[in-house]
């Protein structure tokens, strides 16, 4: 098959929505330890939080714009649908930072407890805000190629634009819509806890709970993503769920195995392998509206994706570079991907002190 | 008669804009006097200059917080109100927003590192390495989204503009032109020198009342060192100022003659001697209500032949209706005015410092500081005020040849704002949000900023900052994530 610009790129904006994913979901999962008791677990729910958050922020302005570079033929449709939902998901964005900063270095004296509690709420909303105008793009359909006798969801008028919109009531209660909308919803639910669990270190190593809810998240998610992309158009779905079915069992799997417990937890590891797992799932969607629109019909000119690929390659590279600084100055100065070894490095440094 | 969408769209992204770069502004000042204040505390051993870098860095995460989400707000902002004019950027100019994306991520990740691993370091040359980082990461931030402006003042080559403006159709794309524009260089020039200057005297502004107002002579001096810093800043961006503000002037002549005519209240094309206009604004087409000065602006642009031999587009060479506001003649002016007023004022200080008059114990100076915070800033947005409603009707405008016409005839922008607005209803909503958005973050950054540079207690931090440069030979901090953010 021969290598193509807009191909690559459409690859390139995937590892960018996974990672955004990746980075948006390990903040989302702090909802179940900041909600069920702050004070036991405030000490390690920051220590990741409050150096992470604002990446994350960066990662959606990276998406954005990626977004507007590669299909620029989308923006203008994607402005006009979603209007609603971007805004709701900017102003919680912008209320969740204000409480964070509030909390971290503002109200020193008051208890932070309220302010997490109001940035973990605003931060889940955002992600379930995105999750549902994505799935909105991806099955929404005028003229619906896998099920015809699907009321329409997204009501596109590619000359007047402005009168496009959303039916969001239709998401929520149609039927398929709404069956398939809330097995995505409560399966995401169970996977998060079970990963705030591990990510977090909330449950003992021998704790069946984490390996328990996921399986049970996995048994929805799977078949409600199958019914998604499917309704998007895609093909070979259940070739590409093989791998984030593994990854997201091996994460609690490992963490209950005693040599690996500290290997599940590791920041790096896991997002590594959740932003594996999220690209993998998005890997076979191709088409949007229902399938009734090939994504690439929106793409920018061939000119422009080649220039977009060579500056991903080195935007790439230097991405890569300054996260390996972070890890080594996070690790105080140990470059390894021995976690153990990270802890025993900084337990020295300590006592040496 | 209601406000039409185009007029809507552009007074909210106006609104945006203006409150946007007030963030940026402090944000590459900020940056730039980290850089400089722990340079000399290390190179000194200063724990006073230590402990403004390190208050000055949370100050910083703040504003790049508020930033982020504001700029996130923007790249929404510009897809929801101008959806046909995101489509064009996106297929021929978007390059240099993508590469600000990465400038970006240098920013984020640095700054994360410079201030919550500040005890993280062995060598704290390599913590000062790592304030590099933000800076140049703010910098090309800046650098790379003018890029953007610039293009839009003289997109020359970065597609077909014939085939767009006759069909609609994108074609012969040069994804790089972006980079390289005839307004770029002058351009970002001149912005960098407004916006650093803005910055910096809206720090100086600061220190100076919290200076005024402290009881705490340690507090003195830190506010102290963070004056003398922001004062050589101050010295020396006024004169760049000038500098790229004349060459800014002279290249808007050649390659944006149209805006240029409006700038100067020019009516009619000369060749000599073209009187500057000191104010005066448009009535019924004609000048009026200005102090002519005479051959002044053929002198100013044409120096080396004494105003004698050069061009000086004027308004008659194009229809009314695509002339600006001529508004624009009187913001220039009160720009180029309070740029004047403060290049003066630090002629005085320079020269009191030549005296070796301690120019910090004058309270007319410390007071005058206070004034520059609300003058820079003011003056600031006035320019961008000039240079973006100078180019109405256009959002995109033409590019022109040398004798001050279109490169297409009869076609004196790429696209107008009209064509580039949105229709759709939601706007009117958004709006609201916008207003009130911006309303309260605006005075709660500076809030947050203000309260955090107070917050800490100055003894501790002092404590702090003798440890980190270990000057009593007490040992250095080496403590947790959130050492750095104390």
């Amino acid at each position: 098959m021969a290598f193509s610009y807009l191909d690559a790129n459409g690859v390139f904006i995937k590892v960018v929505i996974a990672a955004m994913v990746t980075f948006l979901f390990s903040e989302f999962i702090a909802v179940f330890p900041i909600f069920s008791n702050y004070e036991k677990h405030k000490t390690v729910v920051l220590k990741h939080i409050v150096p992470i958050w604002e990446i994350t922020g960066t990662m959606i302005v990276f998406f954005v714009v990626e977004l507007e570079l590669i299909y620029s033929g989308l923006t203008p449709i994607a402005s006009y649908l979603f209007i609603p939902v971007i805004g709701t998901f900017v102003a919680l964005l912008i209320l969740r930072n204000v409480a964070i900063i509030y909390a971290e270095f503002v109200w020193k004296k008051v208890d932070s407890k309220p302010l997490m509690m109001f940035y973990s709420g605003a931060t889940f909303l955002m992600v379930i805000g995105f999750v549902t105008a994505i799935a909105a793009l991806l099955v929404g359909n005028s003229v619906s190629t896998a099920i015809p006798t699907l009321p329409p969801l997204i009501h596109l008028n590619l000359t007047t634009l402005s009168k496009s919109y959303v039916d969001y009531a239709a998401l929520l209660t149609a039927p398929v819509y709404s069956a398939v909308y809330w097995e995505f919803f409560i399966g995401t639910l169970f996977i998060a806890y079970g990963m705030s669990q591990v990510f977090y270190r909330l449950a003992k190593r021998t704790s069946w709970v984490p390996l328990a809810t996921i399986i049970f998240g996995l048994f929805l998610n799977v078949n409600a993503w199958n019914v998604v992309a499917t309704l998007a158009g895609a093909k070979f779905v259940g070739d590409y769920m093989i791998l984030p079915v593994i990854i997201t069992l091996a994460v609690p799997l490992l963490y209950m195995g005693k040599s690996t417990t500290h290997l599940a937890s590791y920041k790096p590891f896991w997002f590594v392998a959740v932003t594996i797992a999220v690209l993998f799932l998005e890997l076979p969607i191709t088409r949007i509206a229902g399938g009734a629109y090939s994504i690439n019909a929106f793409a920018s000119t061939n000119s422009m994706q080649a220039a977009n690929f060579w500056l991903s390659m080195i935007g790439g590279i230097l991405f890569v570079l300054l996260m390996i600084m972070y890890a080594y100055v996070y690790n105080s100065g140990k470059l390894s991907f021995n976690p153990e070894k990270i802890e025993k490095g900084k337990k020295e440094i300590v006592d040496k002190n | 008669m209601g406000i039409s969408y185009p007029v809507w769209d552009s007074a909210m992204f106006a609104y945006t804009i203006s409150a946007h770069i007030l963030i940026v502004a402090i944000t590459l000042a900020m940056a730039l006097l980290i850089t400089i204040a722990e340079y000399i505390a290390l190179k000194n051993k200063n724990k006073y200059y230590e402990a403004l870098a390190h208050k000055l860095s949370i100050a910083l995460v703040i504003n790049f917080a508020i930033g982020t989400a504001s700029g996130v707000f923007m790249a929404v902002e510009l897809m929801l109100f101008w959806p046909v004019f995101m489509k064009l950027v996106g297929a021929v100019a978007m390059l240099s927003f993508y590469a600000e994306v990465f400038a970006f991520l240098v920013e984020s990740i640095t700054l994360m590192v410079y201030v919550y691993f500040w005890d993280n370091f062995k060598n704290r040359w390599n913590h000062w390495l790592v304030s590099w980082g933000v800076l140049l990461g703010t910098g090309a931030s800046a650098w790379l989204i003018t890029n953007v402006n610039a293009w839009m003042n003289t997109p020359t080559g970065s597609f077909n503009i014939a085939k767009y403006v006759n069909t609609g159709v994108i074609s012969g794309v040069n994804p790089l032109k972006v980079f390289d524009e005839p307004s770029t260089g002058p351009q970002l020039f001149h912005m960098f020198m407004a916006m650093y200057f803005a910055g910096a005297m809206a720090l100086l502004a600061y220190f100076a009342y919290k200076y005024l107002k402290s009881k705490n002579e340690e507090e003195k001096k830190i506010d102290r060192s963070a004056m003398k810093v922001l004062s050589a800043i101050g010295i020396v961006d006024i004169i760049l100022i000038g500098i790229s503000g004349s060459i800014e002037l002279s290249t808007l002549l050649v390659v944006e003659p149209l805006k240029y005519a409006m700038l100067e209240l020019n009516m009619t094309p000369v060749m000599s001697g073209a009187p500057e206009h000191l104010f005066g604004f448009l009535s019924n087409g004609k000048p009026v209500d200005f102090i002519p000065l005479a051959g002044i602006q053929s002198l100013l642009a044409y120096p080396f032949s004494k105003g004698n031999a050069g061009y000086i587009p004027g308004l008659s060479s194009y229809p009314s209706s695509v002339w600006a506001p001529s508004v624009v003649h009187i913001t220039l002016d009160l720009m180029v005015g309070f740029g004047v007023l403060m290049g003066l004022f630090w002629f005085i200080v320079l020269v009191l410092k030549i005296m070796k008059k301690d120019v910090f114990n004058m309270k007319w100076i410390l007071y005058s500081f206070i004034g520059m915070g609300f003058l820079g800033m003011f003056t600031m947005e006035d320019g961008w005020y000039t240079a973006e409603v100078g180019r109405v009707p256009y959002i995109i405008l033409m590019p022109y040849n040398s004798s001050g016409q279109p490169i297409i005839a009869g076609h004196y922008g790429v696209m107008t704002i009209a064509q580039a607005a949105s229709t759709s209803t939601v706007v009117w909503y958004l709006g609201a949000v916008i207003i009130l958005f911006y309303a309260i973050i605006i005075p709660f950054t500076f809030y947050f900023n203000a309260k955090v540079l107070n917050l800490s207690n100055v003894e501790e931090d002092l404590r702090k900052a003798e440890r980190d440069l270990n000057i009593n030979g007490s040992g250095k901090d080496i403590n947790s994530v959130n050492a750095g953010a104390r």
